[in-house]
């Protein structure tokens, strides 16, 4: 334990800050969790509607003020909480992995760990894994807290059966932690100088989060099937609404007005027939896909940030202390 | 001991060294002197494994630090020229920070060394004088219980009464059977302290010997006469608008006995005269051919 003290002793003001502003968001994502389940709804007011609207059941009507105060509460404190959790575990990412070898190599002390440190794998690893693990655990609180506040902003949905809010809650939180302190420590080892570290890791990140999110969405398509729409349900991935020919073929609606002309006017959304033989479909990726879609998405952010702590090692390896 | 085969080290079109072959042998202080841009530093942090170099090799007691750099590192204790410390952490701070990434550090040894200076650890490092953050370094390079110190130029930024206490407790370290390499632009000042003197210029090795051998074989002749039979390697300039000559001889008869300054400052201007040589030989060719 004192041996880890040690090593990241030079870290210790920006452990405290993560750890200070990790208190902040669990405490403000905690309160924002206890305060709106203090609001006394019956959970069936909730069904088949979003907050603070829709038509009320005659049960509901008693609770249509607290309804509107829930949803009023929800915006005032449940997304800034939300956005908390998604910002705070990043922030802490990035400054970790900024301080953790940008700093070092501009302030010169790597001269002094590197020429005392038999190996500069060990010293590295020493200090990234400690850090690592702070960051991994920031992200994975900031994430279950997303997770219960999507399941308090659409109540009576399974978080993990909704496709809203994929990547910005649940484990791809702590996944995004790992990709943006990778890539911070990368470019921070290899540039070696704090602000320019900071501005070309927000671009490498930047491009790394985007090429994680298109993989992954190319992906959550492959899961698509085609129904109607009233066999989707809140919390499907609503991809397309196409038109399903007497043939049997699904094409777009353009396709469709330019084949079939006014025989969709009279088209009904339900998915019946109005005797042209015509049906709107909806292709969609139902919510059971979630846990498979946050778990590729994860791994896809989670192994990026492997891959740039693995080049970290390597640039580490190879560069001057200076 | 530090050994090197025809040893280069090119900073894109510079030469910082070139092709050179020395060897330091284990023990005692070894000044590593000559004028800026002379390689020194690079020697160090060759050997340390900070660079790599461009060509030829080299072996720090018996290790290739390119190849195995943890095993030379394991057997180097080193002081950058500049203080690389953490502001922000105390002296003990470091202490323990050398102790948990160097396996065997010991930490009493380094304290022992800082005691008599009256350095106290609990103080940031932010807090210390220059020269106290040079002991502080020294110290924690003891700490390591290398067989060999690397010193680079460590006295740059002392002042002399921090340097005198520096030097003393490297003589102390060489004493004690460490092998210590110092390179220094403060001749006056480490002439007491060396045992072996290596002068390096234009990237290469202008002179190596023990110092008591140089100062035994040169003198110094105050006066711009050369004297028949007297190999002279090189005029100098001394204080106060003299010119003397630094000439290869034993014979106490001639001259007097040269301090170490004077010594280096004759090889140095003989490579800066071999040098200007050089550039002016093409020029006298042409009016030869002409």
């Amino acid at each position: 334990m004192s041996r880890l003290r040690a090593i990241l002793r030079p870290n210790r003001p920006e452990l405290r800050a993560a750890l200070i502003l990790g208190f902040l968001m669990v405490a403000a994502g905690t309160g924002a969790i206890l305060w709106l389940q203090s609001f006394k709804i019956p959970e069936e007011c909730f069904s088949g509607q979003q907050i603070g609207g829709g038509d009320l059941a005659a049960l509901c009507l008693p609770y249509q003020a607290t309804m509107l105060a829930y949803g009023e509460a929800f915006g005032t404190v449940g997304n800034p909480a939300a956005i908390a959790t998604l910002v705070a575990p990043i922030v802490v990412a990035l400054v970790m992995g900024i301080a953790a070898l940008a700093r070092e190599i501009e302030q010169q002390t790597t001269n002094f760990a590197w020429s005392i440190a038999p190996s500069r794998a060990a010293w590295l690893r020493d200090r990234m894994i400690p850090i690592l693990l702070v960051v991994l655990a920031l992200g994975l609180a900031g994430g279950w807290i997303g997770d219960i506040l999507m399941g308090l902003r659409q109540r009576g949905v399974d978080p993990w059966r909704n496709f809203e809010g994929l990547g910005l809650r649940g484990p791809a939180i702590a996944a995004s932690g790992l990709l943006v302190f990778g890539f911070a420590g990368l470019v921070g080892a290899a540039v070696g100088r704090q602000l320019p570290a900071l501005l070309i890791s927000g671009a490498v990140i930047g491009f790394g989060v985007y090429g994680a999110v298109t993989v992954s969405d190319a992906w959550v398509q492959g899961d698509a099937v085609v129904g109607t729409y009233d066999q989707t349900a809140t919390g499907d991935k609503i991809l397309d609404s196409l038109i399903r020919t007497p043939e049997g073929e699904y094409i777009s609606w353009d396709e469709a007005y330019q084949r079939y002309g006014s025989k969709l006017d009279t088209i009904s959304y339900d998915g019946t027939d109005n005797g042209s033989g015509l049906r709107v479909a909806t292709r969609y990726v139902p919510g059971e896909r979630y846990p498979a879609a946050v778990a590729r998405l994860s791994g896809l952010l989670g192994g990026g940030g492997l891959a740039a702590i693995a080049l970290t090692f390597l640039v580490i390896h190879r560069r001057r202390p200076y | 001991m530090i050994r090197t085969w025809g040893l280069t080290k090119r900073y894109r079109r510079r030469a910082a060294l070139s092709d050179i072959s020395l060897e330091i042998p284990d023990g005692g202080v070894t000044a590593l002197v000559g004028p800026n841009g002379a390689g020194k530093s690079t020697l160090l942090k060759l050997c340390i494994g900070f660079e790599r170099p461009t060509a030829g090799r080299l072996e720090v007691n018996g290790v290739d630090p390119v190849r195995h750099r943890d095993r030379a590192i394991a057997s180097i204790g080193y002081v950058p020229q500049t203080a690389s410390l953490y502001r922000d952490l105390s002296v003990l701070d470091h202490l323990r920070l050398a102790g948990a990434i160097r396996p065997g550090f010991d930490a009493a040894h380094a304290r022992e060394r800082l005691g008599p200076l009256g350095i106290p650890v609990a103080a940031r490092v932010g807090e210390l004088s220059g020269g106290e953050q040079a002991q502080v370094c020294l110290a924690i390079a003891l700490g390591t219980r290398a067989p060999l110190l690397l010193l680079d130029e460590p006295l740059a930024n002392l002042d002399p009464l921090a340097r005198r206490d520096f030097l003393r407790v490297a003589r102390l370290a060489a004493d004690d059977g460490t092998t210590v390499v110092l390179s220094s632009h403060a001749l006056s000042e480490i002439e007491d302290t060396c045992d072996r003197l290596l002068v390096l210029g234009e990237g290469r090795v202008l002179y190596d010997d023990t110092v008591a051998h140089s100062i035994a074989t040169h003198r110094v002749i105050d006066t711009e006469v050369a004297l028949d039979g007297v190999q002279v390697v090189a005029r100098f300039p001394g204080r106060a608008d003299q010119v003397h000559s630094l000439a290869r001889t034993a014979s106490a008869s001639i001259g007097r006995a040269p301090s170490l300054e004077e010594v280096v400052l004759g090889y140095l201007a003989e490579a800066r005269d071999q040098a200007a040589a050089a550039r002016n030989r093409p020029a006298r060719d042409e009016e030869a051919a002409a």
